[in-house]
């Protein structure tokens, strides 16, 4: 395995890490492009774009790692285009380098929170694209991120008191002998375990008896998953991975409520609900299982002449 | 060639060192014009403090290099973009990581004279570097004073971040000797590391100057002053409550400007 740092894009402003294998790469096998996780660098969150991309190296695939304009190392554009446009273009440029340089005719579009509905958007433009990896799609969406801040402050609270404190005999003996904060604690059980609790929930309630699929999501999040039919129309695999509890669950399964009538059965549509896992994958055993499933995804999903086109 | 100029921003993106071992660097060149005679490298914290202090350092790079320095940044080995998967086996490989980094910033800035910045952790391991080589100044960012303290501040984050996402948590019985620490692997030697930096505990001046800034007054901070002064260190010491960008969500793109500039200032006005 062997890593380049590159300097890409129209005026080199793009950093992008490159990690191939030590041989020459096979051509015919995509390459993988990892799409930054919010405004977190190219290593990604808790590192685990440099760790992914050396496992899926392993297994004999290119795989970039880059910036996007304004993000990480990579300076912001000065042309003045829309954030959107931007970020087309910043994958174009990496695509075609890829494309140009290693002979790389398909892509596998991966990322993390932000990183995997970039992934999205970029798939639905741009026909190299012939898998997505969506890791954790979260945010972009104020009242869906106000759900899920309330929820897991809940749990962090819940966990606290119920697992921790509980326990623990230097708590217990403040509780007694009146040093503890008191206000501080009633505010934690009364607003943010149980006030969270029902507001959280009446919101489910709401998305759940709401008969517009899209009320109360962001017009350019309800447009990415709407691409998703016609991705797997053209035979795209997409692949969507959540952390077990994920609120990002609760909302793609909400977004997808349509598209799954039009979808039907398709295998090519895989969600995996990942256990004990939080949202950046802290824990090193967590971050095995995710790079397992990811290339065990790649293995299954690798392409055959016979089904892919050229672009 | 890996490297562009924009107004005002000019880098080169390389690796360096052996091939296993080789660790990731960005050398930011200053404008012609504006020279100076010290450059600058940046040690940074580690993992999730690194991580989340990375726009900030990006951000120090850039307007130092804009005064003039010579600036690097660079990632320890088994972080960041560097080689590795895991902790070296002693804390000592990542203080080494900082002797190569120096050579290498040296060798690009054609400058012998250098000087040393670190956030939290890199400040600990910039100062103990600096001990076995020369270094001419150091700035130290809310610096990591005892290990011991250190560890349990990275053990309970990690704890915060599972009670915060996981509904299905597995028990949080405190482990001693714990095998990673958020996201990092770790072993027994390099935890034991860890756990004995004691930075009061020098007994060389590492740098003939120093600056210390804080995000709010620490009896800890002051006595260490007190412990450089103690060795002859001319010692330059601020508070300054700017947003803790080392903890912060990364998505909130806080910059902690008025830092920044405090260390600027510092920089420019000791080394002109």
């Amino acid at each position: 395995m062997k890593e380049e740092v590159l300097l890409l894009g129209t005026n080199k402003t793009l950093v992008a890490v490159v990690t191939e294998p030590e041989q020459k790469p096979n051509s015919d096998l995509p390459a993988v492009i990892l799409f930054n996780a919010g405004l977190t660098h190219r290593v990604g969150p808790n590192r685990i774009y440099v760790k992914l991309a050396r496992q899926l190296t392993e297994m004999g695939m290119i795989v970039v790692r880059f910036d996007l304009s304004g993000v990480g190392d990579s300076t912001v554009r000065l042309d003045g285009v829309s954030f959107e446009a931007g970020v087309a273009d910043d994958a174009r440029q990496v695509m075609d380098y890829v494309s140009q340089t290693r002979g790389s005719k398909h892509f596998f579009l991966m990322g993390h929170c932000g990183g995997a509905l970039i992934s999205l958007g970029i798939a639905s433009v741009d026909p190299r694209a012939i898998g997505i990896v969506m890791i954790n799609a979260e945010g972009g969406d104020t009242q869906w991120s106000e759900y899920d801040r309330k929820r897991k402050t809940s749990q962090y609270y819940e966990n606290y008191y119920s697992r921790d404190a509980i326990t623990s005999s230097e708590k217990w003996k403040k509780l007694l002998t009146g040093k503890a904060a008191y206000g501080s604690i009633l505010r934690n059980i009364f607003v943010n375990i149980l006030w969270h609790r029902v507001s959280t929930a009446a919101f489910k309630l709401k998305k759940r008896l709401s008969p517009d699929q899209e009320a109360g999501t962001s017009p350019e999040i309800a447009a990415l998953y709407s691409t998703i039919p016609a991705l797997v129309e053209r035979k795209v695999p997409i692949f969507i991975i959540y952390s077990q509890g994920s609120s990002g669950l609760e909302r793609t399964q909400f977004l997808l409520r349509d598209a799954k009538k039009k979808i039907g059965s398709s295998t090519k549509l895989k969600i995996e609900i990942m256990p004990r896992c939080d949202h950046t994958f802290t824990l090193l055993e967590s971050q095995q299982r995710l790079y397992n499933t990811i290339a065990d995804w790649c293995t299954a999903n690798m392409p055959t002449p016979s089904r892919v086109t050229a672009p | 060639m890996n490297q562009h100029s924009l107004p005002g921003e000019n880098i080169e993106a390389f690796y360096f060192g052996e091939n296993e071992k080789s660790l990731f660097g960005i050398y930011h060149i200053p404008p012609k014009g504006v020279a100076r005679n010290h450059s600058v490298l940046l040690c940074p914290s580690i993992e999730q403090e690194a991580i989340r202090g990375h726009r900030a350092y990006r951000q120090l790079a850039v307007r130092l290099s804009r005064l003039g320095f010579p600036v690097m940044r660079f990632d320890y080995w088994g972080t960041g973009d560097s080689k590795g998967d895991r902790a070296p086996d002693r804390l000592s490989g990542w203080q080494d990581n900082i002797s190569s980094a120096m050579n290498e910033l040296k060798s690009r800035s054609k400058l012998d004279r250098i000087c040393l910045a670190g956030l939290r952790l890199g400040g600990a391991l910039a100062t103990l570097a600096a001990g076995s080589t020369a270094v001419e100044g150091i700035a130290l960012w809310e610096p990591v004073i005892k290990g011991d303290t250190y560890v349990d501040v990275l053990l309970e984050w990690q704890r915060d971040k599972l009670r915060y996402f996981l509904a299905d948590m597995p028990s949080l019985a405190v482990d001693d000797r714990p095998a990673e620490l958020l996201g990092l692997a770790i072993n027994n030697a390099f935890l034991d590391d860890m756990i004995n930096i004691d930075l009061m505990a020098i007994k060389q001046p590492p740098a003939k100057h120093m600056m210390i800034v804080e995000h709010q007054p620490q009896d800890e901070v002051a006595a260490f002053k007190t412990h450089l002064q103690q060795l002859g260190i001319d010692v330059q010491h601020k508070t300054v409550d700017d947003p803790r960008v080392w903890t912060d969500d990364p998505d909130k793109a806080l910059v902690p400007n008025q830092i920044l500039q405090t260390l600027v200032t510092w920089f420019s006005e000791e080394y002109k």
